[in-house]
Parts: C-alpha cells; structure tokens; sequence
C-alpha cells in the first residue's frame, strides 16, 4: 500500500513508492500529538489533545490503500482522439476503488462516458488552475465502487488533441474520519490540512495514463504540431522524468530537422524525419507502434536487458503523435 | 471670575497645562495681543499691547483683569461682556495637533455671540487674540505601508506557529519641518467590536516592538490570533508634539459571507450572540461548498439539503465560542481562514428534516467531498453536538 511520508514538520509529501512495512512510522510529532502510520493496518493514528485536556486517539483508513493499474487507449477517429481508461483493482489492495480522474492541461473534452452506476463530469483543478481540469469518474454511490480484484472499463472522453503523457490518480474508500470531540487544534491540525496531510491522503495514489495534450491547429499545421510536440518532450516527459536526456537530445535534434522540413514544404524530408523519431522510439521498446496497446508495461519486450532510455508509455504517446502528423503529410487516412 | 467658567471651557482642552503631554497645548503661543474695541465701530481701538506667554494659562491670566474689569461694569458697552480667544492662524484641525476649532471663551456665559464679534452689537466686548507667532510646533505622525480602510498596514491574525507581524510602520517628528529626534511613547488599543467580536473584556491587542531609528521611529506590529482593528497611539514625551493616531487592519483578507442558494440552507440567525455573523468563507472555499452541496442534493434528493452552521467571523481569526479570545476549550481552532464549515448532522441527535442522515456518511466523505476539493471529518462523534466539518481550502 502507498503511504504519505512527510519529513519533520515541513509538510514534504511523496508520493509513488510502495512502502516497505515498518510498523508504527511517525509521520508528524509535536509534543504528545502525532500521527503514526501504521503499517499493519494501513491505517494512521492519530494523536491529540481533546478539548478535555486528555489525549485522545483517532484510527483513519486513507484513500491509498490501493493497488491500480491504470490502461490507457487512444484510437484516431477522423480529426479526433477516442480515450479510454480501464483500471484494475488489484485482488490485493485493501479497499474499493471509487474514484478515478486524469488531468487534462488544454483540450476541450467531449462526450465523457462511464460505465454503469458510474458517471463522468469535468472538476475544477482548485490547485492550480492553470495545469488544466480533471475529468472525473465516480460511481453514482460507494455501493457501486470497484472491489479488489474488479476490473472496470468504458471511462471514456474524445478529444481534439493528440495524446501525451499525464497524471491520473485512483481513489481508495476512505473511512469516516470521527474524532470525539471538535478534533486537533494547534500544529497538528494546520499539519493536517494547511500542510497537506489530509488532501494527499485523502487524494489516492497517481499514475501516469495517456491524456490529451497536444494541441491540433486549424487549419492544420504540420508544423505547429511538430512544436507542440518537441514542448511536450521538452517540458513535460523531462519534468517527470520519463526519458533520459541522452534519447531528449536525439529526438530534439530530429524533431528540430522535422520542424525545418515541414515550414519548408520539404515533405520527402519530413517523412524522412519522423521515420528516424520513429526509430528511435522503436529501438526503445519494440512494439511501441502497436495502437490499443495495454498501460505502457514493458511486457512486450521484456527479455530486453538494456534500460530503457524512456517510459513505454511515453514513447506510445509520441510514436502515434508522430505517425498522426506522418499520415496528414502522406494523406493516408488508415 | 469669569476665566474660571472659560478655565474650564480651556480645560477640555489643556487638562493639565503642567502635565508635558497636555502642555503641548498651549506652550507654542509666544505672544498675545488684546484690544477693546467698539463692535459698532472699526478698527478695534488698540487698546493693548503684547505680552509674551509660555503658556494658556499664562495667557488668560494677563487677559482676566480684562475680562473683569468688564465684568464688574455691566451695562456698560453692551453689557454682556465676552471674552474671546482668537487663534490667528488657526490651527491644524484635531487629530493633526490639538485645537480642533477656532477656541472662543465667552465670559461670563456662553454663548453671546452679540459681543463676540466686532460688528456684532452696539455693547463692547474684550478679545484676546491669540497670535500665533514664533515656533512652529513639532508635528508628530503615523505611517506604514498602507492599508484597508486607511489602516496604516494590514496583516494576517496570528496562528498557531505562525506569528504574523508588520514592518515598515513608523513614527516621525517634524519641527519646524526638520526631522527632529523625540522620545516617543507607543501604546496599542484593540477597537471594541471589530472583527465580528461582539464582547469586549479581555480582549488581546498584540504587540509593537521598536527596530530602530528615531527619525523615523520605525517598529513592528506583531497580530494577535483575534482579528479586528487595533489603534495606535504615538505621543512624544516632553508634550511638544500633537498625538498621532492610526490602526492596523488585522484579518483574513476578501472573506464573503456565504450567500443564500437552494441547494444549502445557511442556519440564522446565529445562537452565538457574541458571533452574530458566523458564514464568512474565502471565495473558493464558497464556490467549493455551492459544488459540494449541489452534487449532494443530486446523490440524495428526497433527504435534507445541507445545513450549514459555522464557518469563518468576518475577518477570520479566533473564533471563540467561549467568548474568551481562544479556540480552548471548546474548539474551533480550524474556523479562522474561512476554509473550514460545521454542517449538522446525525438525525438521531439533531432535527431530521435539517441533518445528513448517517446512512450518508460515507458517500459524503468518499464522493461528494473530494469531487469538490474538500476533505470531510465528524466532529463530536456520537454526541448530541456532532456534526459535519467540511475542509475546503
């Protein structure tokens, strides 16, 4: 299970890693009050003085008590980008999954869809307003949540743009925080909500998923979108570390030539171009070409002994961003 | 005799001619002239001279045999003798330096404006014109970095860990428009009922701390946790400056009060006497609250809309609902940001057709609160006062 780690009392919150059981973590002291993450329950306790003057103890399951894979699929449909989302609750998570979303920067969303007693709407990003929106999926009641081990599918939008890499976080059901009396006061409760202790544990675990983020001019623009690539390579992979910088500098170097070619009118050389970023990619992980690919798991080619320069995922999203851009310079409509 | 009745009039204003913080009132006036004069004719006659003062008092001492000679004489002129102090220039208003009017001192009583002026009546009247001539009194001022209201600065309440404090603010005397050092004294009032606080005793005002200089004085205004207006008041100690007034703003900035919407019902008016107005909330945390309240209605239409109880004072801070200045005992320490909402629950301790059922407990938690950016918490659990307490920061 995936816990928060905050060091000392700086509210530092990490997420990501699989904890190794460690019973009776301290996550925040002050005085008599703390918080401790109990690894045999994957619960925190939490610790404070009631407003009595006793000390009083609150057991919380958070939300990311649970083990999800997240696949994404990206099928071109005319001048738009079908999505689709399935997760897997693993049979060994602890909780049912009843919340899903993916963060969506600049795309305008259309026709949501989700599966049955669950629904899809368009959530304000109150963080920071300017990453973008979260499209969101959510059962109409946790009675319709997704237990460990259940699979559910058809949390689905179409877009405009193109896919690149982004952030989805997976939901757990949380229990009733119930403390006694009016709670915690003092630095344990600014802990707990200025410092971000509740809406991370409250938020779920991320992961990474396809999400629309390259934008298609119109017209159509080879050129522009070749750029808006390059950003999203530059920017965005880099940020997350999903390519190392040796393949960024060789891609860069084809993508800037790419550019070049397509504001020249060169076709033969953009062609020529996005062939070699193809290869590059395809050198990486060897089916990375395949459409309605599972999540990115390197179980294509996994007797591959060499590390992989960059995510499958990553490299899924820009071989088809590519091999869209390939298409409208050749016309093929496959 | 009659300088008694007008000694008292002066007394409103020099208290204690003696006393170095009232003697500013009246030490500036190095001369005096005075002249009888016939209100029908003009110019007064001259009759007078004048006579270097230190002081008001001084002043009126030289002007009573005057005055009195007037007094035993009635009848005479227009009978109903005045003394009139003129200050000529007239000085800054009140607040600026001491005299807030032209100062006129009838004799024997007020008012007889028949003699008070020199084309007033048929009678004569005595006028003591106050010159002023000579130094320039030391003007002593407040100022910061600005602020709501004219506040010289504003500032956050102070928190838990987080005391909030102001720099910049100072104290400068001018005399004769030259920077001058002075000893300044420095106290701190705390504005009644500022804040939302409708109770007075007690009550914190936070604390000024001098980081240097002397011309300026500059110093710091560290916040107490209760928000509201706190004044400050600079006097220089040998009395040779007006006094100087100004307030910090102290609070949350761009609280609004919740507004009615049909799908939450605000609970008014407050049981809080002390708290009248108790639904004040930062402008995301009302747009989270709308979002979060409409999806619930939507999950649950037959049960009741969202009660909502307290949330933030109108400037956040300390909302004490013990009326003592702090969130102990009785909690609520959360409620100072305009973040933080009590919403009733529980139909078994609490009005049914007003409270989240319990059966909703955790499609609240689970869905509607984090769909909406909040965090939800029962407070009081399995008590007669629990609640719901919605973060939505």
């Amino acid at each position: 299970m995936e816990r928060i780690l905050i060091t000392g009392l700086s509210a530092l919150v990490c997420f990501g890693f699989i904890s190794v059981a460690k019973a009776d973590e301290i996550i925040f002291q002050q005085g008599q009050e703390r918080i401790v993450y109990d690894s045999r329950t994957s619960e925190y306790v939490i610790e404070y003085i009631g407003n009595d003057g006793t000390l009083k103890t609150v057991r919380w399951t958070p939300a990311t008590n649970i083990q999800v894979t997240v696949r994404s699929r990206f099928k071109q449909s005319g001048d738009r980008i079908n999505y689709s989302y399935a997760i897997n609750n693993h049979k060994n998570s602890l909780q049912p999954v009843l919340g899903f979303r993916v963060l969506i920067k600049g795309g305008i969303e259309k026709d949501l869809l989700a599966p049955g007693n669950w629904r899809a709407s368009v959530v304000k990003n109150y963080d920071d307003p300017t990453a973008g929106v979260w499209v969101s999926w959510t059962p109409n009641r946790t009675e319709y949540s997704l237990t460990p081990g259940a699979s559910l599918s058809g949390l689905d939008m179409v877009s405009t743009e193109l896919p690149g890499a982004g952030m989805a976080l997976a939901r757990g059901l949380m229990s009733v925080l119930t403390y006694p009396d009016e709670g915690p006061g003092g630095a344990l409760i600014e802990f707990m909500e200025g410092g971000g202790f509740l809406k991370k544990a409250s938020e779920g675990v991320s992961r990474l998923a396809a999400v629309p983020r390259i934008s298609v001019p119109s017209p159509y623009d080879d050129a522009t979108v070749l750029t808006n690539i390059k950003k999203h390579l530059d920017t965005d992979l880099v940020s997350m570390k999903l390519v190392e910088p040796v393949l960024v500098s060789d891609l860069d170097r084809w993508l800037a030539a790419a550019i070049a070619a397509a504001k020249s009118g060169n076709s033969t050389a953009l062609t020529a171009d996005i062939k070699e970023l193809r290869k590059l990619l395809k050198r990486e992980h060897e089916d990375v070409d395949k459409e309605n690919d599972g999540d990115g798991k390197d179980d294509d080619d996994k007797n591959k002994a060499t590390k992989r320069q960059i995510d499958k995922l990553a490299a899924r999203v820009l071989d088809f961003d590519l091999k869209y851009v390939e298409r409208r310079v050749t016309g093929d409509k496959d | 005799m009659a300088l008694n009745a007008t000694g008292s009039a002066l007394a409103a204003y020099c208290p204690d001619p003696s006393n170095p913080p009232d003697a500013k009132c009246c030490g500036y006036y190095t001369s005096i002239y005075w002249t009888i004069f016939d209100p029908i004719g003009s110019p007064p006659h001259g009759i007078g001279t004048n006579v270097a003062v230190n002081d008001m008092a001084q002043c009126m001492s030289i002007a009573k045999p005057y005055a009195d000679a007037i007094a035993v004489s009635p009848g005479v002129g227009c009978g109903l003798p005045a003394v009139e102090v003129i200050l000529d220039p007239v000085p800054p208003p009140l607040g600026s330096d001491v005299w807030d009017q032209t100062a006129i001192f009838y004799y024997p009583t007020p008012p007889l404006s028949y003699c008070t002026g020199p084309r007033g009546g048929s009678g004569i009247g005595i006028s003591v014109h106050m010159w002023w001539h000579g130094t320039t009194p030391c003007t002593l001022s407040l100022t910061g970095p600005g602020g709501t209201d004219g506040a010289l600065a504003d500032v956050e309440p102070s928190v838990v860990e987080s005391s909030k404090q102001i720099d910049g603010l100072r104290a400068e005397t001018l005399c004769n428009g030259v920077p001058t050092p002075k000893d300044i004294t420095l106290t701190l009032t705390a504005v009644d009922n500022s804040g939302g606080h409708q109770h007075v005793p007690g009550r914190p005002t936070g604390n000024l701390s001098v980081t240097g200089g002397t011309t300026p004085l500059t110093f710091a205004y560290t916040a107490p946790a209760v928000s509201g207006d706190y004044t400050i008041t600079a006097r220089c100690s040998d009395g040779t400056c007006n006094e100087a007034t100004g307030f910090v703003w102290v609070g949350i900035k761009d609280l609004q009060s919740l507004q009615t919407d049909p799908s939450y019902v605000l609970i008014t008016p407050n049981a809080d006497q002390n708290h009248p107005s108790n639904h004040y909330v930062t402008g995301r945390t009302q747009e989270k609250i709308h979002g979060l309240a409409t999806d619930y209605h939507e999950l649950f239409p037959v049960d009741p809309l969202l009660y909502l109880n307290d949330a933030s004072l109108i400037r956040g801070g300390v909302f004490d609902l013990a009326a003592n200045w702090s969130s102990q005992p009785r909690g609520h320490s959360t409620h100072q940001r305009g973040t933080d909402i009590d919403v009733m629950a529980n139909q078994f301790y609490h009005d049914p057709a007003k409270s989240i059922p319990s059966d909703n407990y955790v499609d609240l938690m689970n869905i509607v609160a984090p769909e909406n950016g909040c965090n939800a918490q029962i407070h009081s659990g399995a008590t007669p006062n629990e609640h719901f307490h919605l973060y939505c920061r």
